[in-house]
């Protein structure tokens, strides 16, 4: 039984790090995914459009008369 | 609160009758705006009493004396409060003392707190002024002369470029890190600041900036000068590396004199055959003489005519706003209009 069963043992070692290695790719993918989303999201939220300047007209100072 | 609607005539306390040469204003904080506020009431012959922890070379000249403590401005027929905010409990001692007090305070939190002080102003008849200086302050009287050129009045949008002394750049830091306020629809909305980025093209030099909604002071302001509008909004101007920061302390120390700055107030209505009207008004120039023109206008017109107890804001008709914008104006305070066509914005 003995015989049997030890072979197993190292395989079974070994399976569990291969699980192990998975999960940190997946890990370090998860992350490396989040931090180029947070990347892109935060050059569009400091880019954007602004808008359009006036194309026309301008500012023309006016006097206050004092009230009656 | 005081009824905006009011008639000044109707309202209007018993001016203080003393002479020129004998009234005393105190100010409190000597910065870059009270010292300009202290120089244009000397300037009028008016003595003034200053109490600042560190007196700058702003306070000394003939006819100011230093206090050591801003309690004993109890006694002055006008006490001016240039001070950073918050400016609550000793506007409740001065109004306790019987002091009518003008503050040039923009903290959103701290002029909340403030418009609820109408039962104890009237309590001890006294007046209170909120917001008297560029903007809330200019944004405001600004914002009633362009009303009185609708026939109905629907919406007001104010946009702030510019920083008075290094405690008003770090409130301006603050509050574009802080929950905004607007008035939408007739409901108080609360964007997050840094949101609503929208291109203004203010008065030259300061010319076009983008701008962002904060925690500015002039919606709830206007609001309470101007109810009858159902959007009110404001912004003010910002960089990138002030929204990416405006959540951390500042980077970088403020520049200690201030900056070129601007104020534009957008109004928009209907004319009196119910078109669709948008004015435009502006001005430009240093943020502190900005603001201390205002204030000293302000101070001087309650030397001259009175203010009825309560609370008082300055676009509300309770002050003279248009008397207070050409008293602005001869001051330094030079006000411009946009003579081309609004155009549709995001607003």
């Amino acid at each position: 039984m003995n015989s049997m069963v030890a072979p197993f043992g190292p395989v079974n070692s070994m399976f569990g790090a291969v699980g192990t290695l998975r999960r940190m790719k997946m890990l370090r993918r998860a992350l490396v995914a989040l931090s180029f989303a947070g990347t892109i999201a935060g050059v569009l939220r400091l880019r954007g459009k602004g808008g359009v300047p006036p194309q026309e007209g301008g500012w023309r100072e006016v006097s206050v008369p004092p009230s009656d | 609160m005081s009824d905006s609607t009011t008639n000044a005539s109707d309202t209007t306390k018993a001016p203080n009758m003393k002479t020129p040469g004998s009234q005393i204003v105190g100010v409190v904080g000597c910065g870059v705006t009270g010292s300009r506020v202290v120089a244009h009431l000397v300037e009028r012959q008016i003595q003034v009493a200053v109490h600042d922890p560190r007196p700058g070379l702003g306070v000394r000249r003939q006819g100011v004396v230093l206090v050591d403590s801003p309690d004993d401005l109890g006694v002055c027929d006008v006490v001016v409060l240039c001070q950073p905010a918050p400016h609550l409990e000793l506007v409740e001692r001065l109004l306790t003392r019987g002091a009518p007090v003008v503050s040039i305070g923009d903290d959103l939190d701290d002029l909340r707190a403030l418009l609820a002080l109408e039962s104890a102003a009237l309590r001890h008849e006294v007046a209170l002024v909120l917001g008297v200086g560029m903007a809330p302050g200019l944004s405001g009287l600004l914002a009633r002369s362009l009303a009185l050129q609708l026939h109905t009045l629907d919406e007001l949008h104010v946009a702030i470029h510019g920083t008075a002394g290094p405690s008003c750049a770090r409130q301006h830091h603050n509050a574009l890190g802080d929950t905004a306020l607007g008035w939408h629809d007739g409901e108080w909305i609360e964007p997050p600041g840094g949101s609503g980025r929208d291109l203004v093209w203010f008065p030259d030099p300061v010319a076009a900036h983008d701008c962002y909604r904060a925690a500015l002071g002039d919606p709830l302001l206007l609001h309470h000068a101007f109810p009858q509008a159902t959007r009110i909004a404001a912004r003010v101007s910002a960089t990138r590396r002030d929204r990416l920061t405006a959540r951390m302390p500042m980077l970088s120390p403020p520049h200690a004199s201030g900056s070129i700055g601007s104020v534009r107030v957008e109004a928009r209505g209907a004319d009196i055959e119910g078109g669709r009207v948008a004015v435009i008004a502006g001005a430009a120039g240093h943020t502190g003489e900005l603001a201390a023109a205002v204030c000293a206008a302000a101070v001087l017109q309650i030397l001259d005519r009175g203010l009825a107890p309560g609370v008082h804001t300055p676009g509300g008709q309770s002050l003279d706003g248009l008397d207070l914008l050409h008293h602005a104006t001869v001051l330094g305070v030079r006000v411009q209009e946009f003579t081309g066509v609004a155009r549709a914005t995001s607003w």
